[in-house]
């Protein structure tokens, strides 16, 4: 999949707004032209260091001439009009530097036009082998120069006659902290347009439903029902043009004549007539667009994003189905999200205002479809808009589910920031070959093949489940516990088959069945009868009293040697030992297996406000594969949230010289192919110059 | 990168002087053009004694590949260690891969794990454990573990070789000989293949 930079893309603005990046053609010169003709004398001054319109003309002509490899142009569009343009001409034939020119239309400052082309510039120019940027701003030019310093690249400045003299070097292979920097600051950027892209989305204040028709059980009159049913609190409108109200909604004829603002059309119809109403809807200026209509190809897709001044936009391909059980709030859940599993306090996060397809619901309802902006829209922003956008207190972890991947390196970049700070977890869908072949019905190019999704999850720190139910296993720990420390569980038990069969569970899943240290038996012995076992696993006893399990939990919690407590009740007509777990004041994170729980997890409410719910399973013997619970997922390495950073970040390589890595110089471009390289030429083709050790005569690599 | 000392020859007497230079056992190797994995044509012959088992098989190489024997390299044979593979695969939607397996190339696929490229310091760690079976270079009882900060400082490097230079389609050190105080690369192999520079953290819509 082609992610070049001077390809026709469409990107957001910093208010969330889609705006089309293309390179000029000779047949943009009139608008180019009209733009510049636009743009105030202070403007024009500002630009060019003088008035006059022949400076217009000029500079639109050398724009818009054909690309060649010495000069590139962009122009950013919106509405068919050119809301700016950047472009680089390289300072000689043979040279590495190229001056950089740019200019926004006088409407359209401070919405981060500049910077975004400057971005596609930058990228476009470090594929071409473009070293440095120059360029020449008065210094009266506050805009660009804050466009400059922003921009995350080290810019050098020198004053000369009230004109500064900008360079920055372009970051590549060898200076790799200033790339780090560079695409920290990208991806910042990037995170805040797209939370504000969704916040029409997920919060808006006034929503239009488009084709929901008479017909109970179409997708738009399903959705509409949901939203007049959930008490949306704004405005709502449906559009059909033969009927006066539905589900008791007012009805318009058509999206031209809806009556007040609208931020978010939900758009239901069948593909051809979906293109006309987003553009209909663009120039009725809604901000976000929901395309719900199956076998909607690419091309339109792409033509909604550029029609419409719509902010974001979902495609489904067959969501009548999965779209009753939506996430955010304006889609109220026509029934729960998680049948049976409603249990008070389950909820990760506050889920009713989630903004993503975060807490109880999680992502099933957005359906992820690939191909489709929803593929990297709700999957890998949704990640980072949980930041921006979620509620508050934010959510203690992300829950995703995942067939595909939009632009997976992305996903990894920032699935590991997000990362740092809470855990994420998917559904790792599609595993199996036809699994895959469904997956892949949807999207070809975009489903990776097992291993690479396995390098990704992990790089990523994501934690990936096979199945639905080890992801509420681990969710259900997770949003509850603190994550443990280590793979060593303690089992405690008033029955010792049920201690025995725990034990086996927890090697079979690869955890360490923690044997206690002596100081910990010593007083589990004076506690427990005579006769239980007190090395670990601990067997209580079936007559133990309440207060006397819950010391014991205490006391093995309490030993150095244990990262978790498995704590497993069987009921046994002595006593009721639930209600005594989650009172136990451990340091590490407990577990509990309840034999005849009739829930799959359920948490148990801790004995006060501030003391965390506790999850409780029935019993693992007839379901070994989440036999001792979601622990091993989370004990991975994936469960604790990553100190390092992503693997482009400064902090990686700021922890070697700059000289300790090997430079590279770019393979020819006229470069056909080779078939494997014997290792003799490896050198000689690539150019490499690896450092090699101080030893016996080394062989040319 | 540490290598293994080789000299590449191509005349009977050069090959019998370069062993007796090295001294110890030595494994000739044929470089054959076309020839893509050594140990799979059986153009790698360990653990020669002497100056007789090295013109034998020299010979008997010579015999094989007649005209098509661009040279012989001779190592020294390395007996102790674990041997690893490094390797890069780009993947068309996804970028660079980094692969670390153990054994050659050729073994089974199964013992490997993989990383997208670049990698960090403790990527490379999380790769090198990450291996089932990486008991064998963590080291037991009776067995030294092997020196990972020398593979560790092996990945870094071709990760980012990788990363920056799309047109290395594949990469192979195979085998490297990881061992308790360093690793040597003792085979090495590139595929380089036209490719754009392709730019994944664009901010662009897709």
């Amino acid at each position: 999949m082609s992610t070049r930079a001077g390809d026709s893309a469409y990107a957001l603005l910093t208010d969330g707004t889609t705006i089309e990046v293309r390179p000029a053609q000779p047949g943009d010169f009139d608008a180019v032209r009209e733009m510049y003709i636009r743009m105030s004398p202070d403007n024009l001054y500002l630009r060019f260091f003088s008035m006059g319109s022949a400076a217009a003309e000029r500079e639109a002509r050398r724009i818009c001439r054909e690309p060649a490899p010495d000069h590139a142009a962009l122009l950013a569009v919106l509405d068919g009009e050119v809301a700016g343009c950047g472009s680089y001409e390289l300072l000689g034939a043979s040279s590495t530097s190229a001056e950089l020119a740019m200019a926004v239309a006088d409407d359209m400052h401070n919405r981060g036009v500049g910077t975004l082309l400057l971005e596609h510039l930058v990228s476009l120019a470090r594929g071409r082998g473009v070293r440095a940027f120059t360029a020449q701003t008065l210094s009266e030019n506050a805009l660009m120069l804050q466009v400059f310093a922003d921009s995350g690249l080290r810019v050098h400045r020198a004053l000369a006659d009230g004109v500064y003299d900008l360079t920055f070097p372009l970051p590549s292979g060898e200076a790799n902290a200033a790339l780090g920097t560079y695409r920290d600051a990208v991806a910042e950027r990037e995170r805040s347009a797209d939370v504000a892209s969704l916040r029409s989305v997920l919060s808006p204040a006034s929503v239009a439903v488009i084709g929901a028709s008479r017909r109970p059980g179409s997708a738009g009159r399903v959705i509409l029902r949901n939203i007049a049913a959930g008490g949306f609190p704004g405005p709502v409108y449906a559009v059909n043009p033969g009927a006066a109200e539905l589900d008791g909604v007012p009805c318009v004829p058509s999206a031209a004549a809806l009556p007040g603002p609208v931020d978010l059309a939900v758009i239901a119809v069948p593909a051809q007539a979906v293109l006309g109403i987003a553009e209909e809807c663009g120039r009725r200026g809604v901000k976000a667009l929901v395309v719900i209509s199956s076998g909607l190809d690419r091309p339109a897709a792409r033509s909604c994003w550029g029609s419409a001044a719509a902010t974001a936009c979902g495609w489904s391909g067959r969501t009548a189905s999965a779209w009753p059980t939506p996430a955010p709030a304006w889609m109220p859940r026509s029934r729960p999200a998680i049948p049976g599993r409603e249990a008070p306090g389950w909820r990760c996060s506050p889920a009713a205002s989630a903004s993503c397809c975060l807490s109880t619901c999680p992502g099933w309802a957005w359906g992820s479809p690939p191909s489709s902006p929803w593929a990297t829209r709700t999957t890998c922003p949704a990640t980072t808009c949980c930041c921006g956008l979620g509620p508050t207190p934010p959510p203690r972890l992300a829950v995703l589910y995942l067939e595909s991947f939009g632009n997976p390196r992305k996903f990894a970049r920032t699935a590991r920031q997000v990362g740092r700070t809470m855990p994420i977890l998917a559904v790792n869908a599609g595993r199996s070959a036809k699994g895959k072949r469904l997956a892949a019905a949807r999207a070809p190019a975009t489903v990776p093949r097992p291993l690479t999704r396995q390098a990704l999850f992990e790089q990523a720190g994501v934690i990936a489940t096979a199945n639905f139910g080890e992801l509420l296993d681990a969710a259900a720990l997770l949003a509850s516990q603190p994550v443990p420390a280590g793979s060593r569980v303690a089992v405690v038990s008033n029955t010792r088959g049920a201690a025995i069969l725990a034990a086996d569970a927890c090697d079979d899943a690869g955890l360490q069945a923690a044997r206690l240290a002596a100081d910990t038996q010593r007083a589990l012995r004076d506690v427990l009868p005579a006769g239980a076992a007190v090395a670990g696993p601990v067997d209580t006893g079936g007559l133990i009293a309440p207060s006397g399990f819950r010391r014991c939990l205490e006391l093995v919690g309490a030993d150095p040697g244990v990262d978790a407590v498995l704590a497993l009740t069987a009921t046994t007509g002595a006593s009721d030992l639930v209600p005594e777990v989650p009172a136990a004041r451990l340091p590490v994170p407990i577990a509990v297996v309840v034999m005849d729980q009739v829930e799959g997890v359920r948490l148990l409410p801790g004995p006060d406000e501030d003391s965390p719910p506790l999850p409780s399973r029935p019993t693992p013997i007839p379901s070994p594969p989440s036999a001792p619970w979601a622990m091993p997922c989370v004990t991975a390495c994936g469960g604790r949230p990553r100190k390092d950073g992503c693997p482009t970040s400064t902090a990686c390589a700021r922890s070697r010289p700059a000289s300790w890595w090997p430079a590279f110089s770019p393979v020819p471009r006229t470069a056909a192919g080779w078939p494997w390289t014997r290792p003799r030429s490896c050198s000689a083709v690539t150019g490499c110059r690896w450092p090699t050790a101080p030893r016996s005569p080394p062989r040319a690599l | 990168m540490p290598l293994a000392y080789g000299t590449a020859v191509t005349t009977e007497g050069a090959v019998i002087a370069a062993a007796a230079r090295i001294g110890g056992p030595v494994m000739l190797m044929a470089d054959v053009p076309g020839l893509v994995r050594n140990s799979e044509a059986g153009t790698v012959l360990p653990d020669l004694h002497g100056t007789d088992d090295v013109r034998r098989e020299f010979c008997s190489l010579r015999e094989r590949f007649a005209d098509r024997l661009a040279a012989v390299v001779v190592q020294p044979m390395t007996t102790s260690g674990v041997q690893v593979t490094i390797s890069v695969l780009q993947e068309q939607l996804f970028g660079p891969l980094m692969l670390f397996g153990l054994g050659v190339a050729t073994d089974a696929l199964a013992d490997r794990a993989a990383r997208p490229a670049p990698l960090t310091d403790s990527d490379a760690d999380d790769l090198i454990r990450s291996v089932p079976g990486a008991r064998r270079l963590l080291g037991r009882p009776g067995a030294p573990a092997t020196d990972l900060a020398a593979l560790r400082d092996m990945l870094l490097p071709v990760s980012q070789m990788a990363d920056h230079l799309p047109q290395v389609a594949e990469l192979e050190l195979s085998p490297v000989v990881a061992r308790p105080n360093d690793a040597q690369v003792t085979d090495a192999r590139i595929r380089i293949q036209a490719a754009e520079h392709a730019d994944a953290y664009l901010r662009r819509l897709r």
